[in-house]
């Protein structure tokens, strides 16, 4: 099977800094509010400092383990991902009920070159695969394949 | 965008009392809720505001949403002019159109109006809603959209192939019990309470006065309790006899050859049909009570816009077995297996691990909140391993016959059939605690299946749920290259 590329784990990492940042001010705000109201139960900047100990775990470990555990493979008839950390999760989408295919890339994953590949199917659990971190050109390739697989099936 | 010509129609002008009777009720619900002791002349003028400003802009919206609403009918197709602020139009070609559904409520009923849904094949929602038009042309458009020459036209029924009579309807009212009435009774009863309109303890102080109860009685909290409990459990049932004898009233259902056609309710008049293709999978349910008079539920897990009941459609509300087994296999042919493979025994020891870990951190919680005795719920710790093993014991599957069965639960139980050529992804699923039992949770996704209740076999030793996979990916493979029509 497949493994993502590395590239994969700082953009998970500069996401996360992004997603953890956004809830800073809160927590800030709220450590301002408790110092000022004469509060003698939280110490100060508790809240803020828990933040800070979750989110540098989160980023230090996070991002390595999901791209240790990432496995995908495109077979003859059908699509193969694994990955979870605590939650292991084996998918298997066969090609033909593939209804569209997309790449995408955002700001951070066009920095670094890699892209997601985006499988939509009609269920309702795995209506959404998405590969992360495949290098733009092998995103594509795999889009093409499948778009072709799709096309000869129908024909 | 081409403005409509003049032979486009708009909705029915009674479509209005529709939207005013809805703002009503919704009004008289959030002022009902914003009222209570502790309300201030602050939060009763924002209620006001509020609502004059809802009036002010919802008014306005739904006379425009009716000026721009415009429809043309032919047999080829179905045009649809619609949108204030974006304005749409939607050509829905007849030969995509697999349902005509018409929904007339009580109020469509006395207005004589009704709201038509067009349901496509190419997609899940709701392509074309006329809510609401007039019941004659409801009629008409159902006819003529029908009668399109791309459409498949089915030989009318010659007979009903389930009927509920209302005897069946009455016996079935009675195993049924409705939480979310009981719950939204309890609002409003919790809800007159803060406004002082009810006084439990004036009641019971009157009561006792009458010579109904002794004053030691009253004061007894266990009897209050108990009575309570019986209030509670009579009004859900009493809530769910009466909702299930309005909903399934008259409940009939026919199949045509490539359609299931149904017509039922009391108040609200459903009628439409349902392509055999739109069939995902068949759930047949059953809660002890029914199974104990051997009474059963069959439901079609369905892909469209009458997917009520998180994507269930009732196709025999009330009914025995050899009724299923005689309806079920004429929309999509089936055989039950002879035998069924069990889960994993290690499923009993994670199910008690799990349970038991619950119970001893809500028994911990309540020691320090409470007192010590809480400490007696310790004692149904060893329920929790009957539990678990009944749940082995209901808990199997079977491969056979191009279909996949599973049967579930314990109380609620649930048998699960699922044709082949409905997957649509396998996910074999494993959480820590299953990894160092060696165990997983096979998933089969179909189309439209509920976010709640969806097909899935828990706690299968990890070489069968792998296996299985492969069988059930190798079945679909043999099938779709077969029919190649997985495009449907």
């Amino acid at each position: 099977m497949e493994i993502l590329d590395p590239a994969v784990k700082r953009v998970w990492t500069i996401k996360g800094l992004l997603g953890w940042g956004a809830v800073l001010p809160v927590t800030l705000t709220v450590d301002i509010i408790l110092f000022f109201s004469n509060n003698n139960f939280f110490p100060p900047g508790l809240w803020t400092g828990i933040l800070l100990v979750l989110s540098l775990s989160w980023i230090l470990v996070i991002p390595r383990l999901r791209y240790h555990y990432w496995r995908y493979e495109l077979r003859d008839k059908d699509l193969c991902a694994i990955r979870g950390i605590y939650n292991r999760v084996h998918t298997i989408v066969p090609l033909r009920r593939i209804q569209h295919l997309d790449v995408e890339q955002d700001l951070i994953e066009e920095n670094f070159n890699i892209a997601r590949l985006v499988v939509h199917t009609a269920g309702t659990r795995s209506t959404d695969v998405v590969v992360p971190g495949l290098p733009y050109d092998e995103a594509v390739r795999l889009r093409d394949t499948v778009r072709e697989f799709i096309g000869q099936s129908i024909d | 965008m081409e403005a409509p010509s003049e032979q486009f129609l708009r909705l029915h002008p009674l479509t209005f009392v529709h939207s005013v009777f809805l703002s009503i009720v919704a009004f008289a619900y959030s002022w009902l809720t914003s009222l209570g002791p502790e309300t201030t002349q602050f939060s009763s003028t924002a209620t006001l505001i509020f609502a004059i400003i809802t009036i002010v802009i919802a008014g306005p919206f739904a006379i425009a949403k009716f000026i721009r609403f415009r429809y043309y009918a032919t047999s080829d197709e179905l045009i649809i002019y619609y949108g204030v602020f974006k304005r749409v139009r939607r050509n829905i070609p007849a030969e995509r159109i697999q349902n005509v559904a018409i929904k007339r409520n009580l109020l469509s009923r006395i207005l004589g109006t009704a709201s038509v849904r067009i349901e496509t094949a190419g997609t899940d929602q709701t392509e074309g809603n006329l809510s609401y038009v007039g019941a004659r042309e409801a009629q008409r458009l159902k006819d003529l959209l029908r009668t399109s020459k791309n459409t498949v036209n089915d030989p009318p029924p010659d007979q009903s192939i389930f009927s509920m009579p209302l005897r069946r309807v009455l016996v079935s009212s009675l195993y049924q019990f409705s939480h979310k009435i009981t719950l939204i009774l309890f609002t409003i009863f919790f809800q007159l309470l803060s406004l002082e309109i009810i006084d439990v303890r004036a009641t019971i102080d009157y009561l006792v006065e009458r010579g109904y109860f002794q004053e030691t009685v009253s004061n007894h909290w266990p009897l209050i309790t108990s009575l309570s409990i019986i209030l509670t459990v009579m009004t859900g049932w009493g809530a769910g006899f009466i909702q299930n004898l309005i909903r399934f009233y008259n409940f009939k259902i026919e199949l045509t050859p490539t359609k299931i056609q149904r017509r039922f309710g009391l108040f609200t008049l459903q009628e439409g049909s349902l392509s055999y293709k739109r069939v995902q999978s068949f759930l047949i349910r059953s809660n002890p009570v029914m199974r104990f008079r051997r009474w059963y539920r069959l439901e079609l897990q369905t892909l469209g816009l009458q997917s009520g009941e998180q994507g269930f459609q009732p196709a025999m509300p009330f009914a025995r077995w050899s009724e299923i087994l005689d309806l079920a296999p004429k929309i999509r042919p089936f055989t039950l297996p002879e035998s069924y493979t069990s889960v994993s025994l290690r499923t009993i020891q994670r199910y008690s691990i799990r349970y038991s870990w619950v119970i001893i951190v809500s028994v911990a919680l309540f020691c320090l909140i409470w007192s010590t005795n809480a400490l007696w719920g310790l004692l149904i710790l060893p329920i929790v391993f009957l539990i678990a093993l009944l749940q082995y014991q209901r808990h199997h599957w079977a491969f056979y016959d191009e279909n996949l069965f599973i049967h579930r639960r314990i109380l609620s139980q649930q048998f699960w059939i699922i044709p082949v050529e409905r997957f649509q992804a396998f996910e074999i699923t494993s959480s820590f605690f299953q990894r160092r039992l060696g165990l997983c949770t096979l998933i089969v996704d179909t189309a439209g299946a509920g976010t709640m209740r969806y097909p899935r076999i828990i706690d299968m030793r990890r070489g069968d749920a792998e296996r299985l996979t492969e069988d059930l990916n190798l079945a679909f493979q043999r099938l779709e290259g077969k029919h190649s029509s997985s495009f449907d």
